[in-house]
This record gives C-alpha cells, sequence and structure tokens, in this order.
C-alpha cells in the first residue's frame, strides 16, 4: 500500500485552467476525498493522478516513485469510473480477467482471485453474467472488483455511486468503507456528494475553481469551514453577514455586529476586531420559544422575526424566517405550527454557530 | 356587432366540445391508404420481376419446366460465379481490414494528419461507379498513370507493364470505392464508444494492440458486421465497373455475363440462372449475418 | 522524444500513401480530360487544351472520332431526375409517415419494411432484365416513361427507408401537443412534424436525385439505346475517346461532391449502401 503524494499540480484545457496549483498527500491506507461542485478541478486531478491527462505543472508521486508521466497502463492504479466503463461484450469473469491475463497470471490463479474478489464484494457465483444482465448496484460492485482484482497500490474513484438510487447510495457507502479497511488500500475519491465525503473520508480536500479551498479531517472541515464558500457546501443554509464588534472578557466568545443592528455571539477567536465576516447557521440550530418567560436563563442570541415560508414535510417543517434583512431557514419540530406571516421568537446557541469569512 | 362575435365563439365552442364523430373504418384505413402506392410499385415494378427471374430460371428453350438452363450455366460460367465470388470477397475482407485500421486510427489520434484523413477519405462514397469505372481506366490502364509513377519510381519495367484490367483492377476499384463507406459506418459505431471503457482498459494495463483486439473490435463488432453485409452485396450486384474495366473478356463477374447472355444470345433463362446464382451468394452472407446476430441475442 | 518523431514520420508516410491512392485517379481523369497529346511514357501530356471540354458542350464542332455532345444528355438526365424525385417524394413521404408514425399490425408492418429491404440486399441487374421483358410487351422498353420507372424503384428504396427514420426520430408528443390544442391530424402533421423533418426529407430528395443521375445498370437494360442519359454517353464514349470519356466522368462527379459537401451530416451512414450501384 502506498503513499500518494501530489505537488503543485496544473492543468490548463485551453483558455480554462482546470486545476490550478494543487498540492496534497494521502497517507497509507487512507481515504481522500475530492470534493467540490462540477467544474471545480476535482476530476481532472483524479485523471492527472491516473494517467490519462498530463500535468501541465507539477508533480505525483506514488511512495518515491515519481509517476507523472509514467503511461496509464503502467501506473498499476486501480481506477473506479463513473459509469463503471464495464466492457459488454465480455462476462463478468471476462472483464476481471483482463487485467490479469494482460499481466500473465496462469489461469487457475486467475480463477482463484476472481472468486476472492467476487467473494469480498458478496457477488459469489456471478462470473458468467454480462454486465447487462445485472443491476446498477451489482455492476458497480463488478466495476469496484475489476480495480481491485489484480491487487494495485492504490485505487481511484470518479463518483462511484452517483448513478445509483439514494438508498442505495447510501448501502454502498458503508460497504466501500468496510472493504477499503479490509484491505487498507490508498483511495482517491471523487465526489460532489458532502454526506458521501464526510462519512468514507479520512481527510478531505475542497477544491473550488481550480484551487484547494480546505483540507482536513472531515471533522474539521465540518465544525470549522474556512469562510462561506465551504460552510455553503457542507450543510449549512443561512447566512448573516455583519463585523466583528468585540470579544468578551475570557476573550472565548466573539460577538458579530450586522449593519442593521443585530448583535450574535459565537465562539471564534481567530478574526481582528471589524474583520467582515459571516454567521453560517446549519437547519438545526434555531431553537423556537414560545413562552418568552421561561427562557430567562439566555440573555443573548435571542431574535425575533416573521415566518415568510413553510413546507411541511411529515414530522417535521422547513420555515423561512426574516430577520432584519435576513432570510434564515430552519427545519423544525412539527409541534410548531407557525403561520405565515406569524411573528416568532427564536435562540441561537453559540457553540452551534459558526463564524467564518466573508467571502 | 357583439352578438355575432357571441355567435361565433359559440360554433367554435360546440366544434371543439361535440366535434364530429368520425367513422372508425377511416382512422383504420388511412395507415394503409398512405402506404399503399409505395407497396404498389414496389410489388409491380420490383416484387414481380424479381420473383420471375427464379421462375424463368426453370424455363427451358421450349418454354418446358427443365434445369437446362443451370446445367449450361454451370458448364459455361462454373468459373465465372467462382470468380465472382471470389473477387467480391477478397475486395470485402481487403476493404474490411483497411477501414479497421482507418477508422481505429481516426478514433484514437487527434491532430492536423488525422483530421484531414478524417474529412477527404469521404470523397469516393459518394462517386457513382460509372464514374469510377472510367476513372479506374485511365488510371490502371497498361499505359495507365499508376504504371507510368510506378515506371519513374522503377518499380515497373516500363516495357512490361502491369496488367491491371482482371481481377486485381477490379478489386482495386472496389477497395477504393467501398472501403470509405466502410470506414463510415464503422467509425460511427466507434464513436459510440465512450473513452471511459477504453481508459478502464488502460488503468488495468492494456496497451494499444489490446485495446484495438480485445475492446474496440469486440465491441462494435455488429456495426463491423453490417458493413461487411452492405459492401458484399453492393459487390456482387456491381455491373457497370467490371462491364467498363474488363468486359468481353474472361473471368468476368456474373453481373456482366448476364449483359452478354442477354445482349447477344437473348437466352433469358440462362440470364436469371446467373442471376438465381447472384442471389445465392447474397444470401449465404445474409444468412451468415442472421445467424451472427442471434448469437448475440443469446447473450440479452 | 525519439519514439514520437519516429511515430510521426510513419504517420507522415502512411498519410502519403493514402493521398496518392485516394487523388491520384481523380487526378488523372482531370489531366486525360485536358490532354491534346499524351504518348508514353512522357509523364505528363505534350499538349493540354479545352478542347475536348468544349467540344463536349457542344461550344465547337468536332470531327473527332467518337465525339459526343454531351449537353442533350446532360438536359435528358436532368429532366428524368426532377420528374423521379417528384413522384419518389410524393409517395415516399406517405409511406415513410406511414410506417413510422401510424398502427400497422407488427406482422404487417414487417412484411413491408422486408419489402423495401430486398432491393437493397439482393442484386438489381437480374430484376431489371425482367423488367425490361415486362416492358417489352407494353412498349415501355426504350421510352423515357419506362427510364422514368426504372429510376423510380431504385430511389423510393432508399427515400422511404431515409423518410421513415426521419420521421421515427421526431417524438410523438411534439404532433400529440399540437392536436391537444386543437389541430387537425392534418394540420399537425404540416405545421409540427413537416417543418422539422425537413433536413431529413430534402437529404432524402437530393439523395433520389443523385441516384438517378447516376443510374446505370437499369437505364442499360431498359434504356439503351434509345435513352442515353449521361452515364449512358459515358459508357459509350469510354470505349471509343478517352477524353471525351473523362470530360463526361468530371460532370458526373460534380453533383456527387457537391452532395457530399453539402448534405452528409444529415444522412444516416448505412443509408448511403449500395449509393450508385
Amino acid at each position: 500500500m502506498a503513499i500518494l503524494k501530489v505537488n503543485n499540480l496544473s492543468k490548463s484545457f485551453g483558455n480554462v485552467k482546470a486545476v490550478q496549483g494543487v498540492n496534497f498527500e494521502a497517507a497509507e491506507g487512507e481515504v481522500l476525498s475530492l470534493l467540490g461542485p462540477s467544474g471545480c478541478g476535482k476530476t481532472t486531478t483524479l485523471r492527472c493522478i491516473a494517467g490519462f491527462e498530463n500535468p501541465d505543472v507539477g508533480e505525483i508521486h506514488l511512495d518515491n516513485r515519481k509517476i507523472t508521466t509514467i503511461p496509464p497502463e503502467k501506473r498499476g492504479i486501480g481506477m473506479v469510473f463513473q459509469n463503471y466503463a464495464l466492457w459488454p461484450h465480455m462476462t463478468v469473469y471476462g472483464n476481471l480477467a483482463f487485467g490479469l491475463q494482460i499481466r500473465k497470471v496462469p489461469k487457475d490463479e486467475i480463477t482463484k482471485k476472481i472468486k476472492k474478489v467476487l467473494g469480498m464484494v458478496q457477488l459469489e457465483g456471478y462470473e458468467n453474467r454480462y454486465p447487462r444482465q445485472m443491476s446498477g448496484g451489482q455492476q458497480q460492485r463488478i466495476a469496484m472488483a475489476r480495480a481491485l482484482v489484480f491487487e494495485p497500490e492504490i485505487m481511484l474513484l470518479d463518483e462511484p455511486l452517483s448513478n445509483l438510487d439514494a438508498q442505495l447510495r447510501e448501502e454502498m457507502r458503508f460497504e466501500f468503507t468496510e472493504l477499503q479497511r479490509k484491505l487498507g488500500i490508498t483511495a482517491i475519491y471523487v465526489t460532489h456528494d458532502q454526506a458521501e465525503a464526510l462519512v468514507i473520508s479520512d481527510k478531505i480536500v475542497i477544491l473550488d475553481q481550480g484551487k484547494i479551498v480546505q483540507s482536513g479531517s472531515p471533522k474539521e472541515i465540518y465544525s470549522s469551514p474556512k469562510n462561506k464558500f465551504v460552510a455553503g457546501f457542507i450543510a449549512v443554509t443561512s447566512f448573516i453577514d455583519g463585523r466583528i464588534d468585540s470579544f468578551t472578557e475570557e476573550k472565548k466568545k466573539v460577538i458579530v455586529k450586522t449593519d442593521d443592528g443585530l448583535v450574535i455571539h459565537g465562539f471564534n477567536n481567530s478574526f481582528d476586531i471589524g474583520k467582515k465576516v459571516s454567521v453560517a447557521m446549519r437547519m438545526n440550530v434555531i431553537k423556537f420559544i414560545q413562552d418568552e418567560n421561561k427562557s430567562d436563563k439566555n440573555t443573548v442570541n435571542i431574535f425575533k422575526g416573521k415566518i415568510i415560508q413553510s413546507s411541511y414535510l411529515g414530522n417535521i417543517i422547513d420555515y423561512k424566517i426574516k430577520v432584519g434583512n435576513w432570510e434564515v431557514r430552519t427545519k423544525s419540530d412539527a409541534k410548531y405550527n407557525f403561520k405565515v406571516g406569524e411573528e416568532v421568537t427564536f435562540y441561537l446557541s453559540p457553540e452551534d454557530i459558526i463564524v467564518t469569512r466573508e467571502e | 356587432m357583439g352578438n355575432n362575435l357571441k355567435n361565433e365563439l359559440a360554433v367554435g365552442k360546440s366544434e371543439i366540445g361535440v366535434g364530429v364523430e368520425r367513422p372508425r373504418s377511416y382512422t383504420n384505413i388511412l395507415p394503409y391508404m398512405l402506404v399503399f402506392p409505395a407497396v404498389m410499385v414496389i410489388l409491380l415494378l420490383y416484387l414481380y420481376p424479381f420473383l420471375a427471374s427464379f421462375w424463368k430460371s426453370f424455363i427451358n428453350k421450349e418454354g418446358v419446366l427443365s434445369l437446362a438452363n443451370y446445367e449450361k450455366t454451370l458448364r459455361l460460367y462454373r468459373y465465372d460465379v467462382l470468380f465472382t465470388l471470389g473477387v467480391t470477397t477478397l475486395s470485402t475482407f481487403i476493404a474490411t481490414v483497411l477501414s479497421i485500421f482507418v477508422a481505429v486510427y481516426l478514433r484514437l489520434s487527434k491532430g492536423w494528419l488525422s483530421n484531414s484523413i478524417g474529412i477527404l477519405y469521404r470523397l469516393p462514397i459518394f462517386l457513382p461507379f460509372v464514374v469510377i469505372a472510367q476513372m479506374m481506366r485511365s488510371f490502371l490502364a497498361p499505359h495507365g498513370t499508376l504504371n507510368l509513377f510506378l515506371a519513374k519510381l522503377n518499380l515497373v519495367n516500363i516495357e512490361n507493364p502491369l496488367q491491371l484490367f482482371n481481377w486485381a483492377g477490379l478489386t482495386f476499384g472496389f477497395v477504393w470505392k467501398q472501403a470509405p463507406f466502410m470506414i463510415l459506418i464503422i467509425c460511427g459505431g466507434f464513436q459510440m464508444i465512450d473513452d471511459s471503457y477504453i481508459e478502464a482498459a488502460r488503468s488495468v494495463g492494456a496497451k494499444l494492440p489490446q485495446i484495438i483486439t480485445k475492446i474496440l473490435i469486440p465491441m462494435n463488432k455488429p456495426t463491423i458486421l453490417i458493413a461487411v453485409t452492405l459492401v458484399f452485396c453492393s459487390l456482387v450486384g456491381c455491373f457497370s465497373f467490371p462491364y467498363m474495366l474488363i468486359g468481353g473478356k474472361s473471368p468476368v463477374t456474373i453481373t456482366v455475363d448476364i449483359a452478354h447472355r442477354v445482349n447477344y444470345f437473348g437466352d433469358y433463362g440462362v440470364a436469371n440462372a446467373l442471376g438465381v446464382f447472384s442471389y445465392i451468394m447474397v444470401s449465404l452472407l445474409a444468412l451468415y449475418y442472421v445467424r451472427s446476430m442471434m448469437k448475440k441475442g443469446l447473450y440479452d | 522524444m525519439q519514439k514520437s518523431v519516429f511515430r510521426k514520420t510513419i504517420e507522415i508516410i502512411i498519410f502519403t500513401v493514402f493521398i496518392f491512392f485516394l487523388f491520384a485517379p481523380l487526378l488523372s481523369l482531370v489531366i486525360w480530360s485536358v490532354a491534346l497529346r499524351w504518348y508514353w511514357p512522357h509523364t505528363l501530356p505534350q499538349e493540354i487544351g479545352f478542347d475536348y471540354w468544349l467540344q463536349a458542350l457542344g461550344i465547337t464542332k468536332s470531327l473527332t472520332l467518337g465525339a459526343v455532345n454531351v449537353v442533350p444528355a446532360f438536359l435528358l438526365s436532368l429532366g428524368i431526375a426532377i420528374i423521379v424525385v417528384i413522384i419518389t417524394m410524393a409517395i415516399a413521404i406517405p409511406a415513410g409517415y406511414s410506417l413510422a408514425k401510424l398502427k400497422i399490425p407488427a406482422l404487417l408492418k414487417g412484411i413491408i419494411l422486408i419489402l423495401f429491404l430486398l432491393p437493397r440486399a439482393f442484386p438489381q441487374l437480374p430484376v431489371f432484365l425482367n423488367l425490361m421483358l415486362m416492358f417489352n410487351k407494353i412498349g415501355l422498353t426504350g421510352t423515357v416513361f419506362g427510364v422514368i420507372l426504372v429510376h423510380l424503384v431504385v430511389g423510393l428504396v432508399f427515400a422511404v427507408w431515409i423518410t421513415a427514420s426521419t420521421f421515427s426520430s421526431i417524438p410523438p408528443e411534439l404532433e400529440e401537443a399540437a392536436r391537444s390544442v386543437g389541430a387537425t391530424r392534418l394540420k399537425a402533421f404540416f405545421k409540427v412534424t413537416l417543418p422539422i423533418s425537413t433536413p431529413g426529407l430534402v437529404a432524402s430528395a437530393v439523395f433520389v436525385f443523385l441516384t438517378s443521375m447516376d443510374e446505370f445498370t437499369g437505364t442499360f437494360f431498359v434504356g439503351l439505346p434509345f435513352v442515353t442519359t449521361l452515364p449512358m454517353t459515358l459508357y459509350t464514349a469510354s470505349g471509343s475517346n478517352i477524353q471525351f470519356a473523362s470530360v463526361i466522368a468530371i460532370l458526373l462527379l460534380i453533383p456527387s461532391i457537391l452532395f457530399m459537401i453539402v448534405i452528409q451530416k444529415f444522412l444516416k451512414a448505412e443509408h448511403l449502401g449500395g449509393m450508385g450501384g
């Protein structure tokens, strides 16, 4: 198993700078996700690692071997394609055996290896099926098996689950994680789905317009997104922009003031006073207060707003609330049944709000 | 005025609301009425003479049912039947190999060279065989352009130029005309193969020859078979080119024999028997085509 | 680096051979059409000029053996082709529409489609031979009308296939939407389906035009010796005078090349099979 290093990688297509100076490192046995919206350069980065694109600048190392200019067929990297790319004219056996036959592995050993890898993806006995005779999920597993059967040092996955329906996709995340842990193989995983990246990754690299915006463990990224873009990408739905006004005595809490006079308390001491920031909130941050007198223990972060939209989702209701000049969204228990236009009072717990760079 | 408008609206409304219940038979008959003229033309001007060619091949000079025409055909034209089969098969084979090479090249290669080949190769597709016949007559003649060129390169003796008004010239012309058509079809098939299939093969270690023989050609087999069938069928029936290139000399293709049999002997029986032989050749390939398609059907 | 230079060299060599075999036959046609004197083994004609072109086009009178004025033949071919296009399309558009869009029992539709496939699959020459025998009885052999009928058969087969595939590529919802807002079936056809399918139908018409201009085998049996279309004059000249034959061949080649440039993207590859047979 191997360490992958990407140094200062850049790639342009005509005038489009697809990837600009990307650096990251995946440790042995680690799952590293490249996360970002479409066109952010994640797939181009992956294709450079695979060898299907030649980077303009930069280097790629696998362990201590420089592989930047080696043709893909000599890199020994397993790859899972978004559309699976299972060869339709070959059976499962043919698909899995192809790479081994090229490596001149003896026939009985091929059969043994295929049996083993099919066991790993829980498709024993499917050797003689053709791809079109299998469901999407089964094809996905075969694609995974094909990338693993020749025992590569590292595997690349290009949005491997994006063609599956939601339920199957969630199931397959866990299966992938289990399989990867068992083999201890290093994996680079491209996805645009933040939930997927959070579940499967040891490290997440977030890309936007060809550049790395933030990288770190799923927890780091989730709890302290570096800026509004990253926050917006990982489940933050509401933003209120303002300036750092002051800090509390212990310098633990930061106080943000907006132009229209809202005062919001949060935790983050990495900004200077006067800096423009954005207060980011997830769906679960807003807590409604029905009897104002009972909640005297909280003296800060209490706001009044007006419901401007409500969508009934069964056991929960999705509200859009107008506060000052801002609109915030929340999902609340269906027991709070507000009408559109109703005035509401709510509390934001300082621990749950994120103060991040406004840009 | 207002009343008028109201009336009009009322009328319009009643037309849409109630409509006119059409007799059911009208809509039932419409599809047949529309295809009828085309089907009649084909039945009268194609199918009738087509069937007549079978029937007449069994009628001897005295107007009696017999196998005499076939006996005579085999006696006189046995060699030409084989010649036709041979030249057609050879031409189809060469055109297939050539076109697969070019199509693979066009699929995998980028740059101005492959782009210009990708456009220029189409030229012969649209030229009629009668023009190609004249072209090859001047190009392949003993004192023609090709021999002149080869003599300049000292590849042939100027006193003893290549004689190409025979199977070789015929094959050259057939390939010249039909290989581009095959490239067009096969290229279309290759374009349908997503890059990811090729990339998947490379990622498991396949090099160019393996990608071509194990991925591209097998994945494109149905298209290649269609191209082979279309080209073979059109070559078996080609008349103008062999007639103008080889003419009265022997051996020559069945089609030319038929024309001679009719023009010089007025012998429609033997001519039609020869025609039936050409049908059989096409049927054999069609049978092979259907069989390999059925085999493919078994996978599904 | 070494390797890529080597590859480039091979690519250029193959390209040159390719260009030579593609264009040399064409070029030899062009050279012959302007060669006044060309004796073996001179590389190029000793004397060139447009004399044969002028004679073939009827601009100057000629006493050369085998000389023909191709203008009447060209006009005859053109006239036949135009009439054939009109009749063929008038028959093929309804047939193609019916096969693509209307309800015909599957078995019958299959039989009809096979009927239209037969002339593409089997050699046509024996059929034309028997058509000639048929026409002999009713006095159509050697008449322009007889030739038009032959060209009609050849063109119709292509036209029905192309129009049917054009119509079936149009989603039925478009016509259904027109009918739901109150258009009759006829109106929906003329206002929606027909305009959308125009490129395919034009391609099909041009294709029929070209098959008629180039048709050889059927005209050879049914038309000769009284109806001499352009391909027939080429055949006649080919045996006697190579310069005249070259001029006619080039004239016949021009519409084909124009067609290739203008229309090829509208056509599906498989429809081109047997073109100009």
